[in-house]
């Protein structure tokens, strides 16, 4: 079910970390690890979906030490498809939030409104 | 597992891919792994944390191919996409041997459809040339031929017989009708005194005279066919026995011999002419059928063609006898026998022969219509002109069918390769997505 629901929501949290500002993939398994479990293998396959939908765009930065960096930056039409996945989250969990509100003050009072 | 050895893991098994990908999937992986490590984490623990680099690789390079195969629709990006599903695993092999035996069978379609096509193209390109430019010539026998041989006598005596039913078959009741007419002639004039007899100048004449007119009857009896070259000596040597009877142009001309007794029916009335000692004795039924014939040098008469309705000449053992037939719009039946030999055919209004036999002993030459039949009591041969055809028009109707059978065979193949095409990609993409499924969703 955790896997599921994450499936989903994980471009919407990429896209939304971006949206905060460019990023290279460390940084954002770093950033998204701190509040959700990520299989760093994967961000790459991710990253490159993300690319092909146009939702990000990329461009490299020479770095100090080893090779340069990939930094990934949101265009306009990702951020488009982040406010549209947005609003779409919101009422979704609006939803379940007003259904599982409903049930829990039904069990609590046992006195339906 | 070190980095070195996950990186060069991953890039062996990214190996068909182009450079410049696994480049790149290569650099964001040192990236990474560098960044990893700079921040202090294990070398073992990062190499454990992106996963097994052989299932990452391939997942990849599926991906990869669709992406390739998204930006640039060609069949080898597509067969590469599927080929990667494969590697996967995730194509059930027993659903691939259907498709490759369906497959070999769509190809083979597309061979003889395309064969068909260009054999029609050449085929009516050809003929449709020779018929209205008369070029490339065209040498082919319309005809199909058989050849039958019977070596036992006994079997061969039966076939005699049988041959002997069939021509009479052939000949059928009009040939039939016709020899009846010419007897009945014939005995109105056998029924005439026959005293008068002139030997020697009627067979002297009548030998200088048969042998044009043998050739005038090939001719118009055979002419415009192919089997004209086979006839003639058959028939000279029978009409030369026939002495004395020639056509010249429209009009029968007839030198009367020693015992020849000759009986007409005209479309005036009719006439029997013998051989007198003075001259020739004539007994028509009235006058206006004596004035249709026409007496010279004293012994020969003649007679416009148009005019005959039946006609019977005898002599010794000679019989030549002719009728027409009015409900055939003036078929004229021949017969013609003589020591023996016989010979039979049917001329229509224009002078064509419709039908032609002759035989002599077991011997028979039979042309009727379309087909010709030699037979000499031992071996059949049997020609059958393709009815109302010649071999160009033949032709031309079988290339304009492979043509048009050809262009709905590929018709066909194309609109099934469509089909199929999409099919394969709708295939492609729900297994691709399946991948990115298991790669962001089980693993994440």
């Amino acid at each position: 079910m955790k896997t599921q629901l994450k499936k989903g929501t994980l471009d919407m949290c990429v896209l939304a970390v971006l949206a905060h500002g460019d990023s290279y993939a460390y940084e954002l398994v770093s950033t998204l690890s701190k509040t959700m479990e990520i299989s760093e293998g994967t961000i790459y396959p991710l990253m490159r979906r993300l690319q092909t939908e146009a939702w990000v765009s990329t461009y490299l930065v020479e770095s100090t030490s080893g090779p340069p960096r990939k930094y990934y930056s949101l265009t306009a039409q990702g951020r488009q498809s982040l406010d549209a996945m947005q609003s779409e989250w919101r009422e979704f969990v609006n939803e379940v939030n007003s259904v599982l509100a409903l049930v829990s003050t039904r069990g609590k009072t046992g006195d339906p409104q | 597992m070190k980095q070195d050895a996950f990186i060069q893991k991953l890039r062996d098994e990214l190996g068909s891919l182009p450079k410049s990908t696994i480049d790149d999937i290569i650099a964001d992986y040192r990236e990474y792994i560098g960044d990893a490590l700079a921040a202090g984490r294990d070398e073992q623990e990062v190499i454990a944390a992106l996963g097994d680099p052989v299932k990452l690789a391939r997942e990849l390079k599926a991906q990869a191919s669709y992406r390739e195969w998204e930006s640039h629709r060609s069949f080898r990006n597509l067969a590469r996409v599927v080929a990667s599903i494969a590697g996967l695993g995730l194509l059930n092999m027993l659903l691939l041997i259907p498709f490759m035996i369906y497959l070999a069978f769509l190809t083979i379609g597309y061979v003889v459809s395309i064969g068909l096509v260009i054999a029609g193209i050449a085929g009516v390109a050809t003929l449709g040339s020779h018929q209205v430019f008369g070029w490339p010539p065209i040498h082919g026998l319309p005809f199909d031929m058989q050849i039958r041989s019977d070596s036992d006598d006994e079997k061969s005596a039966a076939l005699d017989a049988k041959t002997a039913a069939q021509d009479a078959k052939a000949a059928a009741q009009d040939e039939r009708a016709a020899a009846r007419d010419a007897q009945n002639a014939a005995r109105d004039a056998q029924d005439d005194a026959r005293d008068a007899r002139d030997e020697a100048s009627a067979n002297a004449a009548a030998k200088t005279d048969t042998q044009p007119a043998s050739t005038a009857i090939a001719s118009s009896a055979v002419s415009a066919t192919t089997a004209a070259s086979t006839l003639p000596a058959d028939e000279s040597e029978l009409l030369t026995h026939v002495k004395g009877f020639k056509i010249t142009g429209d009009t029968f001309v007839f030198t009367l011999n020693d015992d020849a007794h000759v009986a007409i029916v005209t479309t005036a009335g009719s006439v029997s002419i013998h051989r007198a000692d003075a001259g020739l004795r004539i007994a028509a039924s009235n006058t206006a059928v004596q004035n249709q014939i026409t007496i010279t040098h004293g012994d020969t008469v003649s007679i416009a063609r148009k005019d005959v309705i039946t006609f019977s000449l005898h002599s010794d053992d000679s019989r030549v006898s002719l009728a027409r037939d009015p409900r055939t719009g003036g078929h004229l039946y021949w017969d013609v026998r003589s020591d023996g030999k016989r010979m039979s055919f049917i001329e229509n209004s224009n002078g064509e022969p419709a039908h032609l036999s002759i035989k002599d002993g077991d011997s028979t030459v039979e042309l009727n219509g379309q087909e010709l039949k030699i037979d000499d009591g031992n071996d059949h041969i049997r020609f059958h002109m393709r009815p109302g055809s010649t071999i160009a028009s033949t032709g031309l109707v079988y290339g304009i069918a492979a043509l048009l059978g050809g262009i709905a065979g590929l018709l066909l193949c194309l609109w099934l390769t469509r089909l199929t095409w999409r099919a394969l990609v709708r295939y492609a993409k729900r297994q691709v997505d399946l991948i990115t499924t298991r790669l962001e969703g089980n693993e994440m």
